[in-house]
């Protein structure tokens, strides 16, 4: 591929559609904020990616993606099983278009098309989702802040908003941004979905004479018009000093100023209750401009009669009710409509917050003022209290708003009995408020509704804390990623060629040494050959051992296609299936595990076909209707074993029996013979399976045979064993890796043959007087059991020896499957690690040897394949 | 250069980078009652709106960025150029 970039990119792209394939199975299942954030990543990261070749459609494609996601995440949207197909085939078309861009780098000529189906289909849920979206959207409390806005500009942020999402944030770029290159108001003004901003000083400039240009005291507040997840993309860079909050345009509706208990407001509430009710917005309007114009606008009802006026025509009733009832007084006290929010969402972060702010008004109340300004003052600590009463205790809260409710004295007095109120079971947090208020950022005065009249805002200040969302965890972020090296697989494949290039040279080492005893007859020399091939011996197998692990690869990387393969099969078989999967942190070579990819799927399918019933069939078996798909490995001694076990209705032996007899695959006689095990396991004889109608009466056997041979030459085994009405584990052993094999070289008629160490169990010495034959086989006895025996030579078809009878048969008992047999062989010689070559040419087609070796002084070794001379 | 010493006002246009801040600042210091003009400004640093925010100058002209004109919404405003000269 000519361009590097789009060949890094194509690896990366799987590995994220993998992830994002993956997650979406998982929250499938259960729903899971972690996967969905995985997906999502996964998602936006190839939309970022791909954005830098010229794959238009497959950019497009991946963003509507994304857009469906961010609806799921918002939780404006259910994961119905259909939009998971939808995703799912979407991610499928774009591997496709992955593959096409690996052969051809570019997409093919119908991408276009077929995005736009794909996107269309996307969308469609997209848009029946939305106006759900704008009532589902989970409450979140508001940020403090939009409190102190002025009200015509939370009216425009309102009128801005209409139905779509609304983000509020906040921006507070460090002092020293500028001198990082940071230019926040760029970065701000180039937010998506601006509709209102403020611009606010985090402290007040130092005189011009000392004023440093160079020091950002800004913050930045700023009601969006768009999606939480575009905002705090947007603000990815400085995420820690953002805080990014969906609100809903109610959390907008804030009131402020101090009460006013006039009659006037009573009747208006009843009147405009009246209206609401009969429809009449624009009665309710014109009743609340009539009234606003002769109440004094500075109150908190005639804020409320404002906020009436303005979402009159068009609101829904609920917040208008919600004012109503804030005119009228018969609101549980005190509770401002914007923190309705705040009070479904739990209150205990913000308890800490509240009890601080009422730290601060006691603190304040302690300050002697002048009659003029303790009014105001009071007032304003009254408003203070009475938004921070959601949030405090609920028996705190009842006391402190039994106080607000009990007018009456002087300035003088009504300050003490506040102070008095705030004290009165605040201790323990007011403690902690003073202690901390000293590490307190100091925050723009404006932002806490108290200045009105408070006598001086540095006192207010050390409490007036601002609610920030909470900062981003740090276990997040000082998890280091693991440090990881992409290497092509040739790369690997080569290095390993060598290693096992070096075994074998290193062989012929032993040799020398035995050639340097012999001809020269120095042992002084051969011994030290021999002491330094040990040395190379040890550096070897480490080298070995370390190539090795590179292209170990976790089971997981074939495991982890199946959930995806089982939920389409059962959903298309209208079948009720879990997959476990057990083990998949195995680990195993990567060649081995490729090898047995297609069989896998094979079995799966199998068990997911025949095995397991309908939740029907299972139920009225007595089974619980969800079948359950066991997917297991782990690693026995050099062997890799995966399991594929279904619960559902084994193979009957006598169904195969009789299929088997009648296809002539077996005899009568070897049938009467065969026990159950034997019997189902004859579905892995070729021959057997394919037949239509044999697969229908087993239920299963669809390219069992396939599934063996595919496993054996991968050098493994796999048998079957199976219930009826219980169901059926088949278990596939593997060689950990297929690179090196440890062989023994044994000796017949004078010939030399490798044997595979592994299917070598002993070596024993056996009399011809301890050699039974039954029937037509000679058998010998070990330890209690009857083993066959074969002799290697007749079955090699080696001409018979002249000589007598030895003494002793050298046999080799060997593990076939999960049989053993003896092999009559001549003697054992030497143990050695190679490389088995296959067969190929002209000796492709010979049975009874899986390969040839080359040995350390140079001879070709035949490596036998045992099964089958047996 | 982004900005321009006129015979009755500061002239800031394009845009404006933070290099521009102490030059500005200087300026803004050194002139009694400062006069800013920012119709032709596109965008400003950071700094050169905090610079503008401390020394608070009458503003002239409407600026196109919506995060200038929040930064710049309490400063006075300068009456048209062309008034001015009339006066």
């Amino acid at each position: 591929m000519k361009n590097a970039l789009l060949a890094q990119f194509i690896p990366e792209a799987r590995e994220l559609l993998e992830i994002a394939g993956s997650g979406m199975l998982q929250l499938e299942k259960s729903n899971d904020a972690d996967a969905l954030n995985d997906i999502f990543r996964a998602v936006h990261t190839l939309k970022g990616t791909s954005g830098l070749f010229d794959v238009a459609p497959l950019t497009t494609l991946v963003h509507a993606a994304e857009d469906l996601l961010v609806e799921v995440r918002a939780g404006a949207l259910t994961l119905e099983p259909e939009i998971v197909d939808g995703l799912l085939d979407s991610l499928d078309l774009v591997g496709h278009w992955i593959d096409a861009l690996e052969s051809r780098e570019q997409l093919p000529p119908d991408a276009d098309g077929m995005m736009k189906g794909r996107v269309a289909a996307l969308r469609r849920w997209l848009d029946g989702s939305t106006p759900k979206g704008a009532a589902v959207t989970e409450p979140q409390p508001a940020p403090a802040w939009i409190a102190g806005w002025p009200e015509e500009d939370l009216r425009a942020a309102y009128r801005a908003a209409a139905d779509g999402p609304l983000t509020a944030w906040s921006y507070e770029p460090d002092e020293a941004c500028f001198f990082r290159g940071d230019d926040p108001a760029h970065l701000v003004s180039g937010a998506p979905g601006l509709v209102r901003l403020r611009v606010v000083l985090r402290q007040p400039f130092a005189p011009l004479e000392t004023f440093d240009p160079f020091l950002c005291l800004l913050r930045f507040e700023v009601i969006s018009a768009a999606a939480t997840e575009v905002v705090a993309d947007h603000l990815r860079y400085v995420a820690d000093q953002a805080s990014v909050a969906a609100i809903r345009s109610e959390d907008l509706i804030g009131l402020a100023g101090p009460q006013d208990a006039s009659e006037i407001f009573g009747d208006f509430a009843a009147q405009a209750r009246r209206h609401l009710a009969a429809d009449d917005r624009n009665g309710l309007a014109a009743a609340a401009e009539a009234l606003l114009r002769i109440v004094g606008p500075d109150s908190r009802q005639a804020c409320a009669l404002r906020w009436i006026a303005f979402l009159a025509p068009s609101a829904a009733p609920d917040p208008l009710l919600r004012l109503i009832g804030e005119i009228g007084g018969d609101c549980p006290a005190g509770t401002a409509v914007n923190q309705e929010g705040s009070e479904i969402a739990p209150a205990a972060p913000l308890r800490h917050v509240a009890e601080q702010i009422l730290a601060a008004q006691a603190a304040v109340l302690g300050v002697a003022a002048d009659d003029g300004v303790a009014e105001g003052r009071i007032a304003a600590v009254r408003t203070v209290i009475d938004r921070c009463l959601p949030h405090v205790a609920p028996a705190r809260a009842s006391r402190l708003s039994q106080t607000l409710a009990s007018r009456g004295g002087d300035d003088a007095a009504e300050t003490r009995r506040l102070r008095e109120a705030l004290a009165a079971d605040a201790e323990p947090v007011a403690l902690t408020a003073q202690d901390r208020a000293p590490s307190v950022p100091a925050t723009a005065p404006s932002e806490a509704r108290l200045p009105a009249g408070a006598p001086d805002g540095g006192s207010v200040d050390a409490g007036s804390t601002e609610i920030k969302a909470p900062e981003p965890k740090p276990t997040e972020e000082s998890r280091g990623p693991v440090r990881m090296l992409r290497v092509e697989q040739g790369k690997v494949d080569a290095l390993m060629n060598f290693v096992a290039e070096l075994t074998v040279a290193k062989n012929g080492l032993a040799y020398l040494a035995e050639r340097v005893e012999q001809v020269s007859g120095s042992r002084q020399l051969g011994r030290e050959i021999k002491e330094q091939y040990a040395v190379i011996d040890r550096i070897a197998q480490g080298l070995q051992v370390g190539v090795m692990a590179i292209r170990m690869m976790p089971v997981s990387q074939v495991f982890q296609r199946f959930p995806r393969l089982v939920r389409d099969i059962t959903r298309k078989l209208g079948k009720d299936v879990t997959l476990v999967i057990q083990g998949e942190d195995t680990e195993a070579d990567k060649n081995v595990l490729e090898s047995l990819a297609d069989p896998l799927i094979h079995m799966v399918r199998n068990s997911l076909d025949h095995g397991i019933e309908t939740p029907e069939a299972r139920r009225a078996a007595g089974k619980p209707a969800q079948g359950t798909l066991r997917l297991s490995a782990r690693q026995e001694n050099d062997n890799v074993i995966i399991e594929v076990a279904d619960d559902g209705g084994g193979i009957d032996p006598q169904a195969v029996r009789e299929k088997a007899l009648r296809s002539g695959l077996i005899t009568a006689e070897q049938a009467a013979q065969m026990s159950p095990e034997e019997l189902v396991n004859l579905v892995f004889a070729a021959g057997f399976s394919t037949r239509e109608q044999v697969s229908d009466l087993s239920g299963r056997g669809v390219g069992m045979d396939v599934v063996r041979s595919a496993v054996r030459k991968a050098g493994g085994d796999v048998w079957l064993s199976s219930r009826v009405g219980a169901g059926t584990c088949v278990t596939v052993q593997l060689p950990l890796t297929m690179a090196v094999t440890r062989i023994v070289t044994i000796a017949v008629r004078g010939q030399q043959f490798g044997v595979v160490m592994d299917s070598v169990v002993e070596t024993v010495k056996v009399r011809p007087s301890q050699i039974h034959r039954i029937k037509q086989r000679e058998t010998f006895i070990l330890r209690d059991a009857v083993i066959p025996l074969v002799r290697l030579a007749d079955s090699l078809g080696l001409p018979v020896a002249g000589d007598a009878v030895p003494e002793e048969e050298a046999v080799m008992v060997v593990r076939v499957g999960r049989e053993r047999v003896g092999i009559v062989v001549d003697g054992f010689r030497e143990r050695m690690e190679v490389i088995v070559r296959p067969l190929d040419g002209l000796l492709a087609g010979l049975s009874g040897f899986s390969g040839t070796a080359l040995l350390g002084d140079g001879r070709v070794l035949l490596v036998l394949n045992l099964p089958d001379l047996i | 250069m982004p900005f321009d010493l006129r015979d009755d006002c500061l002239l800031l246009h394009g845009h404006c980078p933070i290099e521009e801040g102490e030059p500005l600042l200087d300026a803004l210091r050194g002139t009694a009652c400062p006069v800013v003009d920012l119709s032709g400004l596109e965008q400003a640093h950071t700094a050169i709106l905090q610079v503008l925010m401390a020394t608070a100058p009458a503003i002239r002209g409407c600026p196109a960025d919506p995060v200038v004109a929040a930064c710049l919404v309490a400063l006075p405003r300068a009456e048209a150029p062309g008034e001015g000269r009339a006066g």
